[in-house]
């Protein structure tokens, strides 16, 4: 395999996908190069994402409630198909949760406290692995972000920044950020937590300058991210856009 | 015994430390990965430990030397070592540097005897120590007993265990001595504390019930061999060499000469589902000298490890530390062959088997952090039962291995799913009062003294409940007085949104996961 750091750029066409299906190699790019500098996204969020899913070599911030469920729900297909991930500085994380969601967890390596070293130890995974999953300690400097960005974008991972919008001080090339409207199957003294009504909105450098809201389950009730059919006409799929507004942010 | 053989193993207490030109009687420590991984005797009594951070060792014994581990050095150190026992018993084995071990049955006889032989090795591996670390107190503890697993006990207390007398020796001893923590958690759990205990099991149920990897822990504990002896010598296959021209004289030259072995071995026997736990490590020069070097796996040498053993060897016998036995001209051809074999087990399957390049990729990057942070600084998890969320998830650190995920039958009493994102280890403490705001109790029978409306956490602001349900009642374990708990979880929704799992037990509350 060429690595995809090696591979001439091509440009990535965001051709909104009319079902929530699958989408083939030609809907989302030009042939099996293209799906390969994407990694697979949940169906919920497919068609409503550039390029149908995860471009590799791009920051993706989650944050808002819902964040973590959102990240492992985005880690499901990639590590479906062979891809690898690690979760760095977060030693609460639920692996059963994770596992229930149907995430394959001997794919993911976990550093819950690299204490102060959290920079090199990012960039090293970042070279090795696919998605790496990061709750900096704190706010973290621009030149550390700038750095960690470019190292993905050169070996062609993907790092998600948890609670990206506070701790991240670059804006991530894809955000991601959960909204929550209620928690359903609970009542008081019976009944138990059976999924939450919620949204996620899209917004990032690399897609539409309209931030993008999707009406999801988060989580369903798997545990993970989940289609919810919307009556409200905003949160169907987005018009079909101008192709060559399109190419010009895409890629 | 039959199929046992009759093992001497020589080791040479804190070898990181005498190799670096320290005795017992200086305050030492060596480090990898900042953490110490070996300490002379002197700075074990003042408190200094294994997995110990550097600042603890320092403040627990002032004036500690402290220096990185070096392990290439170890095994240049050691070979002289066993050079010099190869004098008396050729046939060695190392297991690492350090530790070598022989079959006795033909040194024994010529010597007039086991402990002839004992002392004899004793003496002359603790003089080739002494002079080649330049350390005076270097000593070698040496011991004889049925089996490799028994005799490198022996040698902790420099004991020759008499011919049958491994299963009475090993009886008494913890099962952490196995080597298999799993395991050994698991049967201690199960209440069985020592080998003794565990060797009188059924062999049959122990291998039906903790397959192929209990089996051999259960022939250790018996005093056998983990598996059937080295029989035939494996085919020429199990070899994979290489012609060096022009003769190599340099370590690093014969080093580069050679690595891709390792992965053409390893590959050659994963086609025939095998893995190698003896490497032999064999060179001729260009004058026609061999040499040949055996080293034992503790489980089973991957092609990293083979790669690391050749060059431990190659610096052991090129750089020739102590000046003799250095061979007269260069390298010609390394080979390396494949001893003994034993079938894979399952779990190299799930790491190895069916590999891509991301996976090697992913190995080699993690192997690198792992060395990097230590051991347990990165983890890798697996689901076991349990009905708590912090219970059904073990973690492991990175590269022991048995992430192998156990079939997790249904648990009832289990917390309902989806499973909450955010586990809390420890549980968080917290306070739940009723709309009267008394402190919400939970009856033995599961009896609520009111409906939660308010709780804080950690001390926190009391935040209004909306909704709730529970308690789901625990009672685990509770045959045995110190272990067992009886707890009520309930699921607690706050008007913010925030969903909590928590649990009571003795009327304390504590929140043990978040539904993020």
């Amino acid at each position: 395999m060429v690595h995809p750091a090696l591979e001439k750029r091509t440009c990535v066409r965001y051709t909104p996908a009319v079902s929530a299906g699958a989408p083939s190699p030609a809907a989302v790019g030009q042939g099996p190069l293209a799906a390969e500098r994407v990694l697979p996204a949940p169906e919920a969020l497919r068609p409503f994402l550039p390029a149908g899913g995860i471009q590799r070599g791009t920051v993706v911030g989650v944050s808002g409630p819902g964040g973590v469920t959102l990240a492992l729900s985005l880690l499901v297909d990639p590590l479906a198909v062979g891809s690898w991930a690690a979760v760095v500085g977060l030693p609460e994380l639920g692996m059963e949760a994770a596992a229930a969601m149907g995430v394959d967890i001997g794919r993911i390596a976990l550093v819950p406290d690299p204490g102060g070293s959290w920079g090199p130890v990012t960039a090293l995974l970042l070279d090795a692995l696919d998605v790496v999953v990061l709750r900096p300690p704190g706010r973290s400097r621009p030149a550390d972000a700038r750095r960690l960005g470019a190292r993905a974008r050169q070996r062609g991972s993907v790092l998600m920044v948890l609670d990206g919008s506070r701790a991240w001080p670059e804006r991530p090339d894809l955000e991601l950020v959960g909204e929550v409207e209620r928690w359903e199957g609970l009542g008081t003294g019976w009944g138990t937590l059976r999924r939450r009504r919620g949204a996620v909105v899209i917004s990032g450098r690399r897609v539409p300058s309209q931030p993008l809201t999707v009406a999801c389950w988060l989580p369903g009730p798997e545990g993970r991210l989940a289609a919810r059919a919307s009556k409200v006409g905003s949160l169907a799929a987005p018009d079909v856009r101008d192709e060559a507004e399109a190419i010009a942010w895409a890629g | 015994m039959g199929g046992v053989t009759r093992t001497l193993v020589a080791w040479c207490p804190d070898w990181p430390v005498v190799s670096a030109g320290l005795g017992a009687e200086d305050q030492a420590a060596v480090l990898s990965a900042g953490r110490v991984a070996a300490c002379s005797a002197a700075a074990r009594e003042r408190g200094v430990g294994l997995g110990m951070r550097r600042r603890t060792a320092e403040a627990r014994c002032a004036g500690l030397v402290v220096l990185q581990r070096d392990e290439a050095l170890e095994a240049r150190a050691f070979e002289s070592v066993a050079r010099a026992v190869a004098t008396i018993a050729p046939d060695l084995e190392i297991t690492r540097p350090g530790l070598l071990s022989l079959a006795t049955r033909g040194p024994a006889r010529y010597h007039g005897g086991e402990e002839p032989l004992v002392t004899a090795i004793a003496a002359i591996a603790g003089e080739a120590a002494a002079v080649t670390c330049g350390v005076v107190s270097a000593g070698v503890c040496v011991g004889v007993a049925d089996g490799p697993f028994a005799a490198a006990l022996a040698a902790r207390r420099n004991l020759v265990v008499p011919v049958g007398g491994s299963p009475g020796f090993l009886a008494p001893f913890p099962l952490g001595v196995l080597g298999r923590p799993e395991l050994a958690d698991l049967l201690v759990r199960l209440g069985v504390p020592t080998l003794g205990e565990f060797a009188r099991l059924d062999p049959t149920k122990v291998a039906a019930r903790f397959g192929p990897d209990g089996k051999a822990a259960h022939r250790l504990a018996r005093g056998l061999d983990a598996r059937p002896l080295r029989t035939a010598p494996p085919p020429a296959e199990y070899v994979v060499a290489a012609e060096l021209d022009p003769p190599a004289e340099r370590a690093d030259i014969a080093l580069f000469a050679g690595r891709g072995m390792g992965d053409d071995l390893c590959a050659r026997l994963a086609g025939r589902g095998l893995v190698c736990t003896l490497l032999t490590i064999e060179a001729e020069t260009e004058h026609g000298e061999a040499l040949s070097r055996h080293w034992r796996a503790e489980v089973a040498f991957g092609a990293e490890a083979m790669g690391e053993r050749l060059r431990w060897q190659l610096d052991g016998w090129l750089a020739g530390t102590v000046g003799e036995e250095r061979p007269t001209a260069g390298i010609t051809r390394l080979s390396f062959r494949a001893s003994e074999v034993a079938a894979a087990g399952g779990e190299q399957a799930g790491l190895w088997g069916g590999v891509t390049e991301a996976d090697r990729r992913a190995v080699r990057g993690l192997d690198r952090l792992r060395g990097m942070l230590g051991e347990g600084g990165v983890l890798t998890a697996a689901l076991t039962g349990g009905r708590g969320p912090a219970d059904r998830v073990r973690l492991v650190s990175w590269g022991d291995g048995a992430t192998k995920e156990k079939d997790v039958g249904p648990w009832p009493g289990r917390h309902p799913s989806p499973a909450p994102a955010l586990v809390h280890a420890p549980a968080r403490g917290a306070e739940v009062r009723d709309r009267e705001r008394r402190p919400v109790e939970v009856s033995g029978r599961g009896r609520l003294s009111g409906s939660p409306d308010r709780v804080s956490v950690d001390g926190g602001p009391a935040r209004a409940v909306v909704g709730w349900a529970g308690p789901w009642l625990l009672d685990e374990r509770w045959w045995d007085p110190r272990a067992g708990r009886r707890r009520a979880r309930f699921q607690l929704l706050l008007e913010d949104g925030t969903a909590y799992l928590c649990f009571v037990e003795r009327n304390r509350w504590f929140v043990e996961a978040t539904y993020d």
